[in-house]
């Protein structure tokens, strides 16, 4: 009887927090637009619920340069440049354009041209890694409804 | 009866009080320019000029920078780069990114652009505060 009482409790409990306890403004979506999380592959802009876009730009140190410090200066600033436009393009879209060149059934040149520009507000570095000359940072960018408003 | 050639230092002490106070705040646009080429950095630029007009505009984020004294804010800003660096990330970036992939090569050019806004920049003996008016 004893067995069955604490059985009977723990069960409703477990029911209690997992129904009526938690809302579902509470959860927000937080994952990396590209699908690593596997609960979260194609993630939308709602107005409850907002979207987080992570990003990993990459840069290298020119090679020649007047101290280390200076290296891992001017690694970080090139990978933040990419950083951003790696935002850009998923936020905005990129601009894609190819052109083949065919010379009697042979390809004799293939270019394609991208292109992106955009302004963005609001990214913030969340780790820097300089390893071997090539600085890493992870960008983030919050998207809701409130920031698009203002 | 007082002399008047001894007035003279205090009527200087208080005309240089007051040119300083008037100093000690000043309005400067700033600006920033970084071009990167297949993921180096291939130009960096910053500009910095004193307003000609006094800004308008609500005072947002602020930088407190360390500073020599009689330090240009140019200097300041350049010996403090990293610092002022993350705090203009915060505000708005433009950016613009061209590549070109052909059967040789991939050549990439990012160039990340931080438009020019007026700041308020407060001087002190060690330190000088930049707030950005918008």
């Amino acid at each position: 009887m004893k067995y069955s009482l604490a059985l009977a409790f723990i069960l409703s409990a477990s029911f209690l927090q997992a129904g009526l306890l938690s809302s579902k403004d509470d959860v927000k979506v937080r994952c990396v637009y590209s699908g690593t999380d596997g609960n979260c592959v194609e993630p939308s802009l709602t107005a409850t619920h907002e979207l987080v876009i992570t990003v990993f730009g990459q840069g290298v140190a020119p090679t020649v340069t007047s101290s280390p410090a200076q290296a891992y200066a001017l690694a970080k600033r090139a990978a933040m440049a990419d950083g951003y436009r790696q935002i850009a393009e998923r936020v905005q879209g990129v601009h894609v354009e190819g052109q083949d060149f065919v010379k009697n059934m042979m390809l004799q040149r293939s270019t394609v041209r991208t292109s992106v520009e955009a302004m963005v507000r609001g990214a913030n570095v969340m780790d820097t890694t300089f390893k071997d000359g090539l600085c890493e940072i992870e960008l983030e960018i919050v998207l809701s409804y409130s920031r698009l408003s203002k | 009866m007082r002399n008047r050639t001894r007035n003279r230092p205090l009527i200087l002490a208080a005309f240089q009080i007051i040119s300083a106070c008037t100093l000690i705040g000043d309005d400067f646009l700033i600006g920033y320019r970084v071009t990167t080429k297949n993921s180096a950095v291939q130009t960096e630029k910053l500009s910095v000029s004193k307003s000609m007009t006094p800004c308008t505009g609500l005072k947002k984020n602020s930088l407190i920078l360390s500073r020599q004294s009689n330090e240009l804010l140019e200097t300041t800003l350049k010996n403090n780069e990293e610092e002022f660096f993350t705090f203009v990330t915060h505000q708005t970036l433009h950016v613009q990114s061209h590549q070109t992939i052909n059967l040789q090569a991939h050549n990439s050019i990012e160039t990340l652009t931080l438009p020019t806004h007026c700041y308020a920049v407060e001087f002190n003996d060690d330190t000088a505060t930049i707030t950005l008016l918008q």
